[in-house]
């Protein structure tokens, strides 16, 4: 299935889609032109809160021996980690507030509150995930390699635990993701270059200690008595961040709705295009201005997919005017309220679960043909040899 | 010129014909920063950017020459055409491997570092960010707008 065969907008011409491309890049400019003093001031000051809130709470637990001190520092600290690596580090690392020129809120310098390196994540999200968003065999976010999240991926007996692995993946989010550009599948099959592995398993080790050291050993020291309380809170502040990013993750590509693409497509992609496969592709949620922040505006899951770095405080008034695009373009334009986009998660995972003969589909689509796919690693993702003026098809790695 | 931490490029592959490290945009082979398994085939075109690694380049924050995580200041390097309009093709680097690239590549006297012409006159950009530009149509090229430029340099090479 290529891109061009999506029935979704099949019915427009290419001209059409050339000026929805169009329109998209006049609104990327207009961001561009806009962007200042205002936007510089919501960053600084949503650190500002960041930080207080996690020096409140760290303070709060050095009476963490008494319940409602131990839920309190607790809860402040979860929110504090929740907005560090939702809205803060996830978006600074996209580049999103480099035109500020300020040296710390930079995507060259900031590492986050999480076991992943930076680094690490700057290739297996902002490259590999945003670069082949969706597409099956490139997109290693579909199902992390654990879970299977779409009915083109070929069943296993294995899947048969996927609700069991869910809740674990749920729970062990940060650890799970700290692993995840590892490409742990690469690994087994003896395709992964042994020193880039070792290099990026030092780089894991390094950051792993220090997030164990901080929170289980540094701080919980530091309250004295109540060390083994902190120790328990800091798990309990974790273990927020860990279900409350999973669930925002996973419900920006997989309610119903969001589609999948098979890697044919890559091959023949301009820009405009590209575009569409960024909104067919994801998923919005609704909801308050409280939850879009805390949720790094990952609610406009579309918008930043289209302008991953622009900033995320403007994906509000984006995305306006993206729904007004889909409305005269007649795309889908998917969004719903956040119960119900992480319920349809939910169901796909169970679903998926089993044979595809003993589930029916819940968006019904043309029929894919069943691949055997596999994650690809970089030096099979295609190449263009802008020489040649085409893609070429030659394997040199 | 401009000084800065030593360049390593010890871990990339090398042009047999100049005697050089190939940058990381420019080469096919390259996925990660450091890819033993790429074979040493000949001569890589040194004016060539590949595609994916430059968007690799720009969304990963790697440097255009050893492919390593950007730290620092972004810089840019190009033509003074590029440099008028704000529009670069070869993506950022690091402070050093700028200076370093431009001390090695324009030498050889060939097209090097994303250009189409030998150039003598190179000019340096330094920029808190950039924006990125993909290609409007195929075989267009991807395009880097430098977005919070705090220097601008001519230099003369060769």
């Amino acid at each position: 299935m290529a891109i061009a065969d999506v029935k979704e907008y099949t019915h427009l011409s290419e001209e059409q889609v050339e000026e929805l491309g169009r329109e998209l890049d006049a609104l990327r400019e207009e961001i561009e032109e806009s962007r200042g003093a205002a936007d510089a001031a919501y960053i600084n000051r949503l650190i500002t809160i960041q930080r207080r809130l996690a020096a409140a709470g760290r303070v709060t637990l050095f009476a963490s021996r008494y319940k409602p001190a131990f839920f309190a520092g607790a809860a402040m600290l979860g929110i504090a980690k929740i907005l560090e690596n939702m809205e803060i580090g996830h978006n600074v690392m996209h580049g999103q507030w480099d035109w500020m020129n300020d040296p710390e809120i930079h995507s060259s310098n900031w590492e986050w509150d999480t076991a992943q390196p930076a680094e690490q994540w700057k290739h297996s999200h902002n490259y590999v995930h945003h670069q082949f968003t969706n597409v099956l065999g490139h997109d290693n976010d579909i199902g992390y390699g654990v879970l299977r999240m779409a009915r083109e991926q070929r069943w296993h007996p294995y899947y048969l635990g996927q609700p069991v692995y869910n809740a674990l993946l749920a729970l062990l989010f940060q650890w799970g993701v700290s692993l995840h550009d590892l490409d742990l599948e690469a690994i087994r099959k003896g395709r992964k270059d042994p020193k880039e592995m070792k290099r990026q398993l030092k780089q894991i080790r390094r950051k792993v200690s220090r997030q164990i050291s901080k929170d289980y050993l540094v701080y919980p020291l530091l309250s004295g008595p109540a060390a083994l309380s902190t120790m328990k809170a800091n798990a309990v502040a974790n273990l927020m961040r860990n279900l409350w990013s999973y669930m925002i993750i996973f419900c920006g590509h997989f309610p119903d709705g969001a589609l999948h693409f098979t890697e044919e497509e890559l091959e023949d992609e301009t820009r405009a295009e590209w575009y569409l496969r960024q909104m067919l592709g994801s998923a919005n949620f609704t909801g308050g201005k409280l939850l879009h922040i805390m949720s790094g505006n990952l609610g406009f899951q579309i918008e930043h997919h289209l302008f991953p770095d622009l900033p995320s405080n403007r994906y509000a008034e984006i995305s306006v005017k993206v729904q007004d695009l889909c409305r005269r373009y007649d795309i889908p334009y998917t969004t719903g309220p956040l119960h119900r986009q992480y319920g349809q998660v939910i169901r796909t995972i169970m679903k998926l679960s089993l044979p595809n003969g003993m589930t029916s589909e819940d968006t019904p689509i043309e029929p894919t043909p069943v691949k055997d796919r596999r994650r690809l690693t970089d030096q099979e993702r295609p190449k263009r040899r802008t020489e040649m003026g085409a893609w070429s098809t030659r394997r040199t790695a | 010129m401009r000084t800065g931490p030593t360049v390593d490029l010890s871990e990339r592959r090398h042009d047999l014909k100049w005697g050089v490290p190939v940058p990381f945009a420019s080469d096919e082979h390259a996925g990660y920063a450091v890819d033993h398994r790429a074979p040493v085939t000949g001569p890589a075109d040194l004016g060539t950017v590949v595609k994916a690694r430059v968007i690799q380049c720009a969304l990963s924050r790697v440097c255009g020459l050893c492919g390593l995580s950007m730290s620092g200041v972004t810089t840019f390097v190009g033509s003074s055409d590029e440099a008028e309009a704000n529009s670069f093709g070869f993506p950022p680097m690091h402070t050093a491997c700028a200076t370093y690239a431009l001390d090695t590549y324009p030498p050889l006297g060939v097209p090097v570092l994303g250009q189409q012409l030998v150039l003598h006159e190179w000019v340096v950009v330094e920029t808190g960010g950039f924006d990125l530009e993909r290609p409007q149509e195929r075989g267009m090229p991807v395009l880097f707008h430098p977005n919070s430029v705090t220097s601008r340099e001519s230099v003369s090479v060769g």
